[in-house]
């Protein structure tokens, strides 16, 4: 099964997941998802999520300056953001373990 | 910096067709995203994010943007835009108006009409094909050069019709490309039909000539004379606006006694109709100056002539043609 096609589903829920330990820029969130394992994961995709996540209202932005290289603009949780991380991780948790024991069921392993 | 100006740019137009308000904001912080990705590592953006049109395509999804329309060019899609806007409109036209004539839709009732307009289609094709074979004068009914011309019209007028009724039954069941050449073809009939027809009515309305006060009302036609009586050949009148005087009907005298139309002053012997050699008609009323008349065309009558009207009035009427004032 193709990882993209189910990162579609999780990516949101991926990126508020990893701004929940520290804020960070587009590509920062990018290169942690990729360290945690979501290697598949496409530089649009993320920038799309935070946008999309950002209208939403689950995210607040800030600019921080640099002195060398561009300014970066860096995305924290916000109140929403952050029940919405609790609602959707809750989902996933119970939506994976029930595929988990499905699978194993049938004698299958990871 | 001019990498990632340039790869926005495209990722901008590969996402021309979305509504501006929400392209804009999902590309309002690209830039800069795009220049911490290339500060923070080797190659180009392509290498590393892949052509522009695929990262458009994955941020669109990401974003939960509409798909796209596949690889339409920008201009396609503003164009498909334009053409579905009308299309809604129309319809929506289409609903409102239709009240006012007691139907649901507009179109319901012009679909009834459609038998009617193959008839009337049957008879513009006729007209148009008489028209473009014969080249002579078009009058209301089809006209063909052989036998009775008339009846020939009339034949090929109802052969015309049942084709065209014919083929109003059919051409909705015709395939695509037969239909629109049906379409084209039935188009570019229409286009002389509807000239000649629109023709024929100006014919219908036209008046005799208008700058004529109401004395001349019943002037058929002038003729121009010297002061000897000897009638101007290929002479012309002029009125004070350098107009052509032609009054409305122009009748000449034909060789077997009877009279033709034609239009003055090209008839071939242009002769008033009881016209009387000896007439000698008086010299003018009023002095009328020498001065070379303001006409266009000065050789045709350089003094203006008394101009003695023909027969119907004997009386040296001067035309209201070339007077000093113009």
């Amino acid at each position: 099964m193709d990882t993209t096609q189910l990162l579609k589903g999780v990516l949101d829920l991926a990126v508020l997941a990893v701004l929940k330990e520290e804020d960070g820029y587009g590509y920062d969130i990018l290169r942690r998802l990729r360290a945690a394992g979501l290697g598949d994961v496409g530089d649009a995709s993320v920038y799309g999520t935070l946008r999309r996540l950002f209208q939403a209202g689950c995210l607040t932005a800030y600019v921080v300056p640099s002195e060398e290289g561009p300014h970066r603009k860096y995305y924290a949780l916000n109140e929403i953001g952050r029940d919405q991380l609790q609602r959707s991780g809750k989902v996933w948790r119970t939506f994976a373990s029930t595929m988990d024991t499905l699978l194993a069921d049938r004698g299958m392993v990871a | 910096m001019n990498e990632v100006a340039d790869y926005v740019a495209q990722v901008r137009t590969a996402l021309a067709d979305l509504p501006p308000a929400i392209r804009d904001e999902l590309l309002d912080d690209l830039p800069e995203h795009l220049a911490e990705v290339a500060a923070e590592g080797e190659g180009s953006l392509t290498e590393r994010l892949g052509p522009p049109t695929a990262y458009a395509a994955e941020l669109r999804a990401a974003a939960g943007a509409p798909a796209g329309r596949g690889r339409m060019p920008a201009m396609d899609a503003r164009l498909h835009d334009v053409v579905v806007q009308a299309r809604a409109r129309l319809q929506a036209a289409d609903a409102k108006t239709g009240p006012l004539i007691g139907y649901e839709k507009t179109s319901d009732f012009l679909r009834l009409l459609r038998p009617a307009w193959w008839v009337l289609r049957g008879y513009l094709a006729a007209m148009a094909v008489a028209y473009l074979l014969s080249n002579g004068p078009i009058g209301l009914l089809p006209r063909f050069e052989m036998g009775d011309s008339t009846v020939a019209g009339v034949v090929a007028l109802v052969l015309f019709v049942i084709v065209s009724i014919w083929l109003g039954r059919r051409g909705s069941r015709l395939p695509r490309v037969p239909r629109l050449v049906l379409w084209a073809g039935i188009a570019l009939l229409m286009l002389p039909a509807a000239v000649s027809l629109f023709e024929a009515d100006e014919d219908a309305v036209r008046e005799p000539y208008q700058g004529v006060s109401e004395t001349y009302n019943d002037v058929g036609s002038v003729y121009v004379y010297d002061e000897q009586g000897r009638p101007l050949v290929n002479a012309r009148v002029f009125d004070q606006f350098g107009n052509l005087v032609q009054p409305g009907v122009w009748w000449c005298p034909n060789e077997g006694g009877g009279m033709t139309t034609e239009v003055f002053p090209t008839c071939a012997n242009p002769q008033p109709v009881n016209w009387q050699p000896a007439y000698v008609p008086p010299p003018p009323a009023r002095g009328i100056p020498q001065s070379p008349s303001p006409a266009p065309e000065p050789t045709a009558s350089p003094e203006p002539a008394p101009a003695p009207t023909g027969t119907p009035q004997p009386s040296a009427t001067p035309t209201p043609a070339p007077t000093a004032t113009g």
